[in-house]
């Protein structure tokens, strides 16, 4: 019977060690090697001794960080509303099936709405107000990632509002507290864990956006991501791109260890 | 006569689906009673309670507290607090953050909030629980947190809705002890929704029973255990044995092919009636002696008592409880005082029931 057992598990643990951890050793592994496949510590070196570096880490966090605030902002009512509608599984699906079409063509259909002789510019000229450049900003990149990532921020948090049982709001309301009170105190609290999962489905795949960097956002905006790519496809420097792709890790385990959810003795 | 302090006039009650759940009721709420709506799912008692709280409103009538139309007055701003069924008792947050949060909404003074969570505690008998989180809790210690919650905001009004229900019948029973003592000693009104019978009779001050959205009999437990108004709360209020009979005049019943002396009156002659005889009031004696006979068809033990189920010539099923065992087969005898015999006319109201009894029980 335990033989069977872990007769089953060998495939997932392939997996794991195919996928998950040989990749990671292997990262790690070329972080401390030159270019020319020696041992060397000049990559974490030049990563936090070059402001550059610096500069783009911080770029790439605080595009991550408006990403994911603007999907919150719009994410949360959104939720919210869902839960109290009629046909919310009808609505539901509405919001999921964007996220069936494929990202790159969302970025194609952006470059056309975006674009100098696209949608918003045509509408913008019916009041006589002339085109605009959209595209390659950085507010379109904003604009378009947040797009794209709204879903995985509305599920989560639905779905811990919808867990919330409906005769606490009403022993809110008994115990003499009004709509925002029952808001502040019991249904955000309890809709925290949907909170941060959606803050790690985003937050995290925002730092290394790199394919909308360069369709939407011209170039400009210039992400780890972006720099992991030019490191491994274009310069050739598999070591520095290794190590920055070891800090994007390292940057994510403590943003999943911020936002994880505290089980303990439910006081806050 | 002293104002009621919560007072259902003409309530009338409609869903979006047309169906009325309560229609055209009427009562009142004295202030310090024990009450409890009692009746099977779906008589309307849960729609009562919720109207009462706030959380409804009534499609007609005007409920008043304190003489005050209240009808559109919001349920935080009502002095009344509930104990839900469920508990629902705020997860994230412990077992003093749970009882504090009515006081802190109020805005009481921090070292008030806590004295009086300490002193609420050590009333449902959970002292030193302030720091315990919500699942780590049985579920008769959430039911009394629940209580505490409620408590502590000295509410007028106190609702209970089947907060019993989910604890095991042990701690059911000490549960009823606790809860009529609490009551005592807090003065609060209380208005209890169950439909197990036994609650009901033991806590009450007075019992409403509803069926169907309408107010069937009220009144005290002994009154309505000894006086059901009709089939429905006689069934309802507990094992009875009622058989179709005919009133031949006053004090005299026809039941079993037999006529009975009775207490009875105020009926036409040979008017169709029903008779209900408590289990309890039977009494087993031979087959001589017996004032009915009948023949044992089975005999269950249930610990105090011997439940024995009989039947006489006629078909009627009689259910007898008795101390003395029965051997199954056998024709014995059913012994029982003209007063064990409660006559009920066939819809009857309850003002006529009133009056009816009043006219010959002087």
């Amino acid at each position: 019977m335990h033989k069977m057992r872990s007769l089953f598990a060998v495939p997932y643990a392939l997996w794991l060690l195919l996928f998950v951890f040989a990749p990671v050793v292997l990262i790690l592994g070329y972080s401390f090697m030159d270019i020319n496949g020696h041992f060397t510590l000049a990559n974490y070196q030049a990563f936090f001794s070059s402001s550059n570096y610096l500069l783009l880490t911080l770029n790439s966090f605080w595009y991550a960080l408006l990403i994911t605030a603007s999907t919150l902002l719009l994410g949360y009512p959104a939720a919210y509303f869902l839960t109290r509608l009629k046909h919310r599984d009808f609505w539901l699906l509405l919001v999921i099936l964007p996220t069936w079409i494929s990202l790159l063509l969302k970025a194609y259909a952006f470059i056309g709405i975006f674009g100098i002789h696209g949608g918003v510019n045509q509408f913008l000229n019916l009041f006589g107000i002339p085109a605009k450049q959209i595209l390659f900003t950085n507010f379109s990149f904003v604009f378009v990632s947040a797009y794209i990532e709204l879903p995985f921020m509305i599920m989560p948090i639905y779905n811990s509002l919808v867990e919330i049982d409906q005769s606490l709001v009403f022993a809110s309301y008994d115990l003499g507290a009004n709509k925002r009170q029952t808001f502040t105190k019991v249904i955000w609290p309890l809709s925290l864990s949907g909170v941060n999962s959606g803050i790690q489905a985003i937050f995290i795949p925002s730092l290394s956006l790199f394919m909308l960097t360069r369709l939407i956002g011209g170039n400009r905006v210039i992400t780890l991501g972006t720099a992991i790519e030019e490191h491994f496809l274009i310069t050739q420097n598999w070591g520095m791109g290794a190590t920055i792709g070891v800090v994007l890790i390292i940057v994510m385990l403590l943003v999943m260890s911020l936002t994880r959810e505290r089980k303990g003795d439910g006081s806050r | 006569m002293k104002q009621p302090l919560i007072e259902f006039k003409n309530i009338t009650k409609t869903y979006d689906n047309d169906v009325n759940v309560l229609e055209d009721l009427s009562f009142d709420i004295e202030e310090g009673k024990f009450y409890t709506l009692l009746g099977p799912s779906g008589c309307g008692k849960t729609t009562i309670l919720k109207m009462v709280a706030g959380f409804l409103q009534p499609t007609s009538g005007d409920i008043l507290f304190n003489g005050r139309k209240i009808n559109d007055v919001p349920a935080n701003q009502r002095e009344i607090n509930t104990v839900f069924q469920d508990y629902a008792l705020f997860p994230n947050m412990n077992v003093f953050d749970n009882i504090a949060f009515g006081l802190k909404i109020k805005k009481v003074p921090a070292k008030e909030i806590a004295q009086k969570v300490t002193q609420a505690l050590k009333l449902v008998q959970l002292p030193g629980f302030e720091k315990r989180g919500i699942s780590e809790m049985s579920g008769g210690q959430k039911q009394r947190v629940a209580l505490a919650r409620a408590i502590v905001n000295e509410p007028k009004v106190l609702l209970l809705d089947e907060p019993l229900s989910a604890l095991d019948h042990k701690l059911r029973l000490d549960m009823q002890y606790d809860l009529r003592e609490l009551q005592r000693n807090l003065g609060i009104t209380f208005i209890f929704v169950t439909h197990d019978q036994e609650e009901a009779l033991a806590m009450s001050d007075e019992i409403i029973i509803l069926n169907d959205g309408q107010i069937v009999q009220s009144g005290s437990p002994v009154d309505i255990y000894d006086e059901p108004i009709n089939h429905y709360v006689a069934d309802f209020i507990g094992a009875s044995n009622i058989v179709p009979a005919t009133m031949i005049k006053d004090e005299l019943v026809e039941f079993a092919g037999k006529q009975f002396e009775c207490v009875d009156g105020g009926m036409r002659p040979n008017e169709a009636v029903e008779v209900v005889l408590r289990p309890e009031d039977l009494e087993l004696t031979t087959y001589e002696h017996g004032k009915l006979q009948v023949q044992v068809d089975a005999q269950l033990f249930r610990g105090v008592h011997y439940e024995i189920d009989c039947f006489d010539k006629e078909g009627n099923e009689w259910i007898v409880h008795s101390t003395k065992k029965s051997v199954p087969g056998q024709w014995i005898g059913l012994d029982f005082s003209p007063d064990n015999i409660h006559v009920m006319r066939l819809n009857e109201s309850e003002e006529d029931f009133d009056a009816r009894l009043e006219s010959y029980e002087e």
